[in-house]
């Protein structure tokens, strides 16, 4: 047998190991230095740093909410690529084909309602990640620009569920559908009021755009379509790449000053291998040899364990709710007649609240004031105080506190006094449009919430307590107009105390 | 001050002026393909009869183009049942008022809106005669309200 002939033969026995070998590049990861080699040099765990800080594995920090936003949207993905194996959108098959995937479909009915429930699950994280962020001060230098990504994603994730709502082509997808698309073109109703929709009318184009039609039908499905698997989703990985890749960037989670403070004779790990040479002669006390400079731990195995933890349960929860509760179809689209109440998914309906009073502002202006504020938030508060505690501290604690408790006193009394005594219109029958589109209840929250913020700065002179202010008013704002759009509105938007007492039809 | 414009450095901005420039013109020539220009839709005009079989006080629903047509002794006019808050169908009440179900706006038996969120009233429809006699109306011609075709 020749040389070679022998090599050959050998290294077909061993072709598996050689194989592995190639994969890894590296031996297998059997100590702490080939953990860390591992997480370094593959492409799929170099997302991570190859240590994590302490603080940023308490789970009572982060709550996990990122990830959980981000195991939300794994499951999204696999769940939608796998309803778009049967899904058809056109009119005539778009319903029916949601039915198949529900009654016919092997695990069909199982998949749809694992997508649905991650959507919600999703925008619900999407929520609370942005709110922990937000009340951890971890927006703030260095992490301003990750802040302003994140709240690109909150848009995009909303977009994504909307443009998803209208695909099972039932009653309620076609109306809210209608609807959405009317509040998108209702800088109609501002430039209406001046009178010049002739000449400039961008609430048209944009009504256009999205339905390349007059009114919702095959163009506009086909439209969205592509905008829920194709366009949105690609925006939304590519942002999620560059989020990501801003954490390790920014240096890594927030964490307060002190969580870098090593207690006294904690050293570093007591079976180091390090060997340590004197490189200067320093004045001064003796550099602090052995003692960690860094209060980190080995990401493999310490976060990757928590990780899947989190994922693990997130699965296990959305897994529950699929089993016990299933989306929902009503009837099949029908123009002729709209729903009634035609509410849109739970999220929006606080704004659809704020849409009853005026369109353009309730559906566009708020938002819009919203948005842009939020994503300028770091650039307008660069105080430092309190970053990676909860609040900034117990004045923080006081502030969010009496901002709720104003916010839910101002947004629940107005909200009475409308449903009660109606609105201008209701008074004034001949006014002017342009007076309803800028004074209303959306507009005179957000007056109010802003008047508060600035009054917050005043008396503690801080940007940070006027932020913080800001943030709880609209948020505690958005949850109660979201409870009674909800709870309590029903046909012909009426206000109902429960919906057992809905009219009968 | 800003440092003296070299050549080089004008020569990149050129470029990397020209390669933006290519950029933007090709996103703006590729947006123009998600701008209709055929409007994928049933023809807006629909034939409402001949004067005669309309007599004063008749009423007619036209469900699939959503507009009320009325007779009344002077004349034949058409109301849009679209509301113009947020594109729901009102419906009409009994007394001859219209209400919209998703936002609860209410509008006068000749379309005005008297509460709720809509910015104005229902639109009128025109109504013409063909040549041939036969009355038309035309979802997609709005006509300020009042404006009927009249039997004079």
């Amino acid at each position: 047998m020749s040389q070679a002939f022998k090599r050959f033969l050998g290294d077909v026995k061993r072709l598996p190991k050689i194989f592995v070998e190639s994969v890894r590049r590296r031996g297998a990861a059997t100590s702490d230095r080939g953990r860390s080699q591992a997480v370094f040099s593959n492409l799929f765990l170099h997302i991570h740093s190859v240590k994590t800080h302490k603080n940023s594995l308490k789970p009572s920090y982060t709550l996990g909410l990122g990830l959980l936003t981000t195991a939300c949207l794994a499951v999204l993905t696999v769940t939608g690529i796998l309803l778009m194996v049967y899904y058809k959108p056109t009119p005539e098959l778009a319903y029916a084909s949601i039915k198949d995937i529900h009654f016919v479909v092997p695990t069909g009915r199982m998949m749809r309602n694992l997508h649905r429930w991650a959507a919600h699950g999703m925008v619900i994280m999407v929520f609370l990640h942005m709110a922990r962020v937000f009340y951890t001060a971890s927006y703030q230098k260095p992490r301003e620009f990750n802040w302003f990504v994140g709240v690109a994603l909150l848009a995009l994730t909303l977009a994504l569920s909307f443009t998803g709502y209208l695909l099972p082509w039932d009653q309620l997808a076609y109306w809210a559908t209608t609807i959405g698309v009317n509040i998108a073109s209702s800088p109609r109703e501002l430039t209406d009021a001046v009178g010049i929709t002739q000449y400039f009318d961008p609430g048209g184009a944009i009504k256009q755009l999205l339905l390349g039609a007059n009114t919702v039908g095959a163009e506009a499905l086909i439209r969205f379509h592509l905008l829920h698997v194709m366009v949105l989703p690609l925006m939304l990985f590519t942002l999620i790449g560059v989020h990501f890749w801003r954490i390790r960037k920014d240096g890594g989670l927030s964490r307060p000053a002190s969580a870098d403070d090593v207690p006294e004779g904690e050293f570093f790990a007591r079976d180091a291998t390090k060997t340590y040479g004197l490189m200067a002669i320093v004045r001064g006390r003796t550099p602090a040899v052995g003692r960690s400079p860094e209060n980190t731990v080995n990401s493999w195995p310490r976060l990757f364990v928590a990780e899947m933890a989190v994922l693990m349960a997130a699965i296990a929860i959305l897994l529950i709710l699929s089993l016990t509760l299933d989306a929902p179809l009503k009837e099949p689209a029908n123009p002729a007649i709209p729903e009634n109440p035609a509410k849109a998914p739970w999220y929006f309906l606080g704004l659809q609240e704020l849409v009853a009073y005026s369109g353009f502002m309730g559906g566009i202006g708020v938002p819009m004031i919203t948005l842009i504020g939020l994503m300028l938030i770091p650039y307008l508060d660069r105080e430092q105080r309190g970053v990676g505690i909860w609040f900034s501290g117990p004045e923080g604690k006081r502030v969010a506190l009496w901002s709720a408790i104003y916010s839910s006193v101002l947004v629940v009394g107005l909200l009475a006094f409308v449903i009660k005594f109606g609105w201008l219109r209701e008074w004034y029958p001949d006014i002017s449009q342009l007076v309803i589109v800028l004074v209303n209840p959306g507009s005179v929250y957000a007056v109010l919430f802003a008047a508060w913020s600035l009054w917050i700065m005043r008396r503690y002179d801080s940007t940070r307590m006027a932020a913080i202010a800001l943030f709880t008013c609209f948020l505690v704002g958005y949850i109660i107009l979201t409870y009674v759009g909800t709870v309590h509105r029903g046909p012909n938007w009426d206000f109902y105390w429960s919906q057992s007492h809905w009219p009968v039809h | 001050m800003p440092a003296k414009l070299t050549r080089r450095d004008f020569s990149e901005r050129l470029a990397f002026g020209s390669f933006w420039t290519a950029v933007g013109a090709s996103v703006v020539g590729m947006l123009k393909l998600l701008k209709p220009a055929v409007m994928p839709e049933a023809s807006t005009r629909v034939k409402l009869g001949h004067p005669d079989e309309l007599p004063a006080g008749t009423e007619r629903y036209l469900a699939e183009q959503n507009v009320y047509v009325f007779s009344a002794g002077d004349g034949v006019y058409a109301i849009s049942a679209i509301c113009p808050h947020l594109g729901c169908i009102v419906s009409r009440l009994p007394e001859g008022r219209f209400e919209c179900p998703c936002h609860g706006s209410r509008f006068s038996a000749t379309g005005e809106v008297f509460a709720g969120p809509a910015p104005s009233g229902l639109p009128w429809i025109q109504v013409q005669r063909a040549p041939n006699g036969v009355l038309y109306a035309d979802t997609s011609v709005s006509v300020p309200a009042g404006t009927r075709w009249s039997r004079g």
